[in-house]
């Protein structure tokens, strides 16, 4: 960021924080959405069209595609100040149109692409999926085997994918499939927009261990699509899925890091046991670091994707959500009404196992931290 | 709120600044004597280090608190003596009340060290190298002493902390600060040297995993050794990028400076501690010997603890903060 700054900066910003307050106090819902299912689509879809009425999705996208174009530092202001109003947690239905697809799009799309999808993912008419494991590809995604056979100026498409969150509900899947089937490991993908409702697709939701039935196994029996709906050029969809993820490794989590801010603020409150509090003092200072190291990434790498460091803000956060949700089980005990209300702590605790899994599993975190930041060798798998 | 980063000018500043530090202070003097940075204080004293803080009309440079820290950061990776950050701190907190004091600080002529209140309440001084003045940091304030008469150090420098503990007889109080944002840019200062040591812990570790051979592949190919190295990468990061977060509240005097830099103390000492036995650990044999340098990160994380006011006072001192500064 820059030293010298505009002077009337911190004026136009305190000037947005205040706008968005106010819209956020008489707007917010303050109810969390349905884990699962179409009523949860419902709630989503809702919500994001009333943020979108009041001017409040999209912030960094570009303006031509309904975007606002303001900077990282807005950005941060609005998911402080929607952490703060007690909004949804952002890790909903929504979460992959705005933080994987929307932005993976507007780094690697064509015209057309953004044209058609981004204003949709505003505007709050679509929700998406991902499509990237596989039962035989998970941390060793590289390994996929989901076939697409390029037939002129069409894809065909057999193979399965899994854990593919609100696949039930999702208009739209970012696809990671094999186009060139005589390419092995990451050559030879591509990363297609497959619209769910094509003819030849099955989805099986899978209940989590936390309760919904929101992650689904998806069968894929001779889907055709166009080759149009390649993003990041055929062949190409490693670099593209390799942008995707690194979304998801940075600045995605903005809203849900700052919302652990707050969730260890009313642990603190509640707390009167002394050595309960030695380990809330120190993830007091641990989610004040975490928020120190996603502001920085957010504003060093103002609308890009963050890289390998993105990996080290990942493997905290999710390291840092179960210590969170651990410790509060422990000050409340398993038969209090904040672990067994409705996404209450219990909730948050079971749910928390897949922080350390999805998105690339903290172990595959480490070998990026290890050979991408630190330079170490790269040894066997 | 518009700036909440180092800027890059700021951060090349302080690369340049402190550019001599690693021929100056290299980590293997400590080898030979962990208490020998009074041989080099004249050479701090012409590079202005000493007079970073203090303002210009007591002969100080007058650097924001986010230049100091950066320094203070950069001395901790060499292990400099904390009575160098210490004689910084008490040039800045001395320069209104007692501006001649304040001068002979910044000119390197007099020494603050840095001391902390011991089991028996006894005052210890860490390092002193003959200091005039004791920088101690309270519960809710930060007081500068005179001191009196230092007795003999408590142990075998060399052997336990790699630093020289005094028990100390102090005079007058010299003064007393209470001032949030003062106070909260000496946990800074402290902050810095202990994050400085969880980065140099991870380099020197990192570096040692790619030289080192077993089984026919360097180290650091095994998961079971990149994967500490991640660990410490993660704790370097986070340590260092609240200690610039707060170092720039600290600056900008925000009402949350104070949050800010509890925090950072609280993570920086403890990923110090950490990332100093990680070190010593994946040094193997070498790290536990007196001939590796490793055991002198773990040796000085401990000191910068103690000074930070142990453990419990760190834990204590982050939750007496006002939860709506919080974020």
């Amino acid at each position: 960021m820059n030293a010298v700054v505009a002077p009337d900066r911190d004026a136009r910003l305190a000037a947005f924080r205040e706008e968005a307050r106010a819209w956020l106090a008489a707007n917010a819902i303050h109810e969390q959405a349905p884990s699962d299912g179409p009523a949860s689509r419902e709630f989503v879809l809702r919500w994001q069209q009333r943020q979108h009425q009041g001017g409040w999705t999209g912030l960094t996208w570009p303006k031509e595609y309904g975007g606002r174009a303001l900077s990282a530092l807005e950005q941060i202001v609005w998911f402080e100040e929607y952490a703060k109003s007690g909004a949804p947690s952002t890790h909903d239905a929504s979460f992959v149109a705005m933080n994987h697809a929307g932005p993976t799009l507007i780094a690697c799309g064509t015209a057309e692409q953004k044209e058609f999808h981004l204003p949709k993912i505003l505007r709050g008419e679509v929700i998406w999926c991902q499509g990237f494991s596989e039962p035989g590809a998970g941390s060793d995604l590289a390994s996929l085997r989901t076939s697409g056979r390029v037939l002129g100026d069409e894809i065909v498409i057999s193979g399965q994918k899994i854990w593919s969150s609100y696949a039930d509900i999702a208009d739209y899947q970012e696809l990671l499939i094999r186009t060139d089937p005589t390419s092995s490991r990451h050559h030879g993908l591509s990363w297609v927009i497959c619209p769910m409702d094509a003819p030849g697709i099955t989805v099986r939701p899978i209940r989590t261990m936390a309760g919904p039935r929101k992650f689904c196994e998806v069968f894929y029996d001779d889907v055709r699509l166009p080759v149009a709906n390649v993003v990041g050029g055929l062949h190409d969809g490693w670099r593209t899925a390799m942008s995707t993820l690194g979304f998801e490794r940075g600045t995605a989590s903005v809203a849900l890091q700052i919302r652990l801010v707050h969730k260890v603020e009313a642990l603190i409150a509640d707390c009167q046991d002394d050595v309960l509090m030695a380990r809330l003092a120190d993830l007091r200072a641990e989610v004040a670091a975490l928020r120190a190291m996603t502001y920085r990434i957010a504003l060093t790498n103002e609308g890009g994707s963050p890289g390998s460091e993105g990996s080290i803000v990942r493997l905290y956060f999710a390291e840092l959500t179960q210590r969170v949700t651990e410790a509060a089980i422990d000050l409340y005990g398993i038969s209090s009404p904040q672990v067994l209300k409705d996404h209450g702590w219990g909730y948050d605790y079971l749910d928390g196992f897949s922080e350390a899994i999805a998105g690339g599993t903290v172990e595959i975190q480490k070998n990026i931290i290890g050979e991408r930041v630190l330079g170490l060798p790269r040894g066997a798998r | 709120m518009s700036v909440l980063l180092p800027s890059r000018e700021q951060r090349e500043f302080v690369e340049d600044l402190l550019r001599p530090v690693a021929t100056l202070l290299p980590v293997s003097r400590l080898q030979k004597d962990v208490s020998s940075d009074v041989a080099s204080w004249n050479s701090l004293a012409e590079l202005g280090w000493l007079a970073a803080a203090a303002s210009e009309n007591v002969g100080g440079v007058g650097l924001s608190a986010v230049e100091c820290a950066l320094m203070s950061e950069r001395l901790g990776e060499f292990l400099a003596s904390p009575t160098v950050v210490a004689t910084i701190v008490a040039a800045r907190l001395l320069e209104a009340s007692q501006p001649e004091l304040s001068k002979t600080l910044a000119s390197g002529e007099v020494r603050a060290a840095f001391g902390f209140v011991g089991r028996d309440e006894l005052p210890i001084a860490v390092d002193p190298m003959d200091a005039a003045l004791l920088v101690v940091l309270g519960k809710n304030e930060v007081s500068i002493h005179e001191v009196q008469q230092y007795g003999a150090p408590l142990s075998e420098a060399h052997t336990l902390w790699s630093s020289s503990l005094h028990s100390c007889v102090l005079a007058k109080t010299v003064s007393t600060t209470s001032d949030p944002i003062e106070t909260a840019n000496v946990l800074v200062m402290l902050a810095a040297q202990s994050a400085g040591i969880a980065i140099a812990s991870r380099d020197t570790a990192v570096e040692y995993a790619k030289l080192r051979q077993q089984f026919g592949q360097p180290i650091g190919a095994f998961q079971a050794v990149k994967h500490q190295c991640a660990d410490m990468a993660a704790r370097a990061l986070a340590a260092f990028d609240l200690v610039c977060f707060a170092s720039v509240a600290v600056a900008e005097a925000r009402p949350d400076a104070s949050f800010l830099s509890a925090a950072a103390l609280n993570l920086a000492v403890r990923s110090a501690v950490l990332n100093a036995g990680s070190n010593i650990h994946i040094h193997g044999g070498m790290g536990f010997s007196q001939e590796c340098s490793a055991h002198h990160y773990l040796k000085r994380a401990r000191v910068l603890e103690a000074l930070a006011g142990g453990i419990s006072g760190v834990r204590q001192r982050m939750l007496a903060m006002d939860p709506r500064l919080a974020g």
